[in-house]
């Protein structure tokens, strides 16, 4: 299914908090803006 | 990664089907660096859902080469997680996303005999796939790590 964008979360609690019981894994991006 | 590699449809697709993104920029958040203990960016961390990491990647990665790197950290969190047959099952996906991905389908093909072993119990099904991985990958690190 395509989306469009990635949907990203902006804390890393959020994320954890997401993934509960889902099966999908955390993916972090840790990143300078250019 | 965020003008070439995000923007990709494969990519959207794969992480949206497979991961919880999470984006921090250090620049606005400098804690970031001592908290996941890295002075480099981009860098990717993949976490099961406990928080712990299982697959870590530094430097630009293209969208081929993303997707790949994913597709291994699956199979390593599933090993790490003891759910030997789901990670068996994603190490035959990672065969086929890292095709032609020099640096990660020799890794995939290791993987996927240590999933096959773990799978299984039998240890001739280790054997039997690190000699696919000497065979098909002699020159490969992974190749050496399989030459036991």
């Amino acid at each position: 299914m395509m989306t469009g964008q990635i949907n990203w979360r902006t804390t890393q609690a959020e994320a954890l908090g997401e993934s509960q019981g889902t099966g999908r894994l955390v993916l972090v991006d840790i990143y300078s803006p250019t | 990664m965020g003008a070439v590699t995000y923007p990709n449809a494969s990519v959207i697709d794969y992480i949206g089907a497979h991961f919880i993104p999470v984006k921090l920029n250090v620049v606005d958040r400098p804690e970031v660096k001592t908290y996941f203990y890295t002075d480099w960016t981009p860098t990717i961390i993949v976490q099961n859902e406990a928080g712990r990491a299982g697959r870590r990647s530094e430097g630009y990665l293209g969208p081929r080469e993303l997707v790949a790197e994913l597709s291994i950290a699956r199979v390593k969190i599933a090993l790490n997680d003891r759910d030997y047959a789901k990670a068996l099952g994603l190490a035959d996906e990672s065969l086929e996303l890292t095709k032609g991905d020099g640096l990660r389908e020799p890794e995939a093909y290791y993987w996927r005999a240590v999933a096959d072993y773990r799978a299984s119990g039998d240890g001739k099904k280790l054997s039997d796939g690190w000699d696919v991985v000497i065979a098909k990958f002699p020159q490969s690190d992974w190749a050496k790590r399989a030459d036991i």
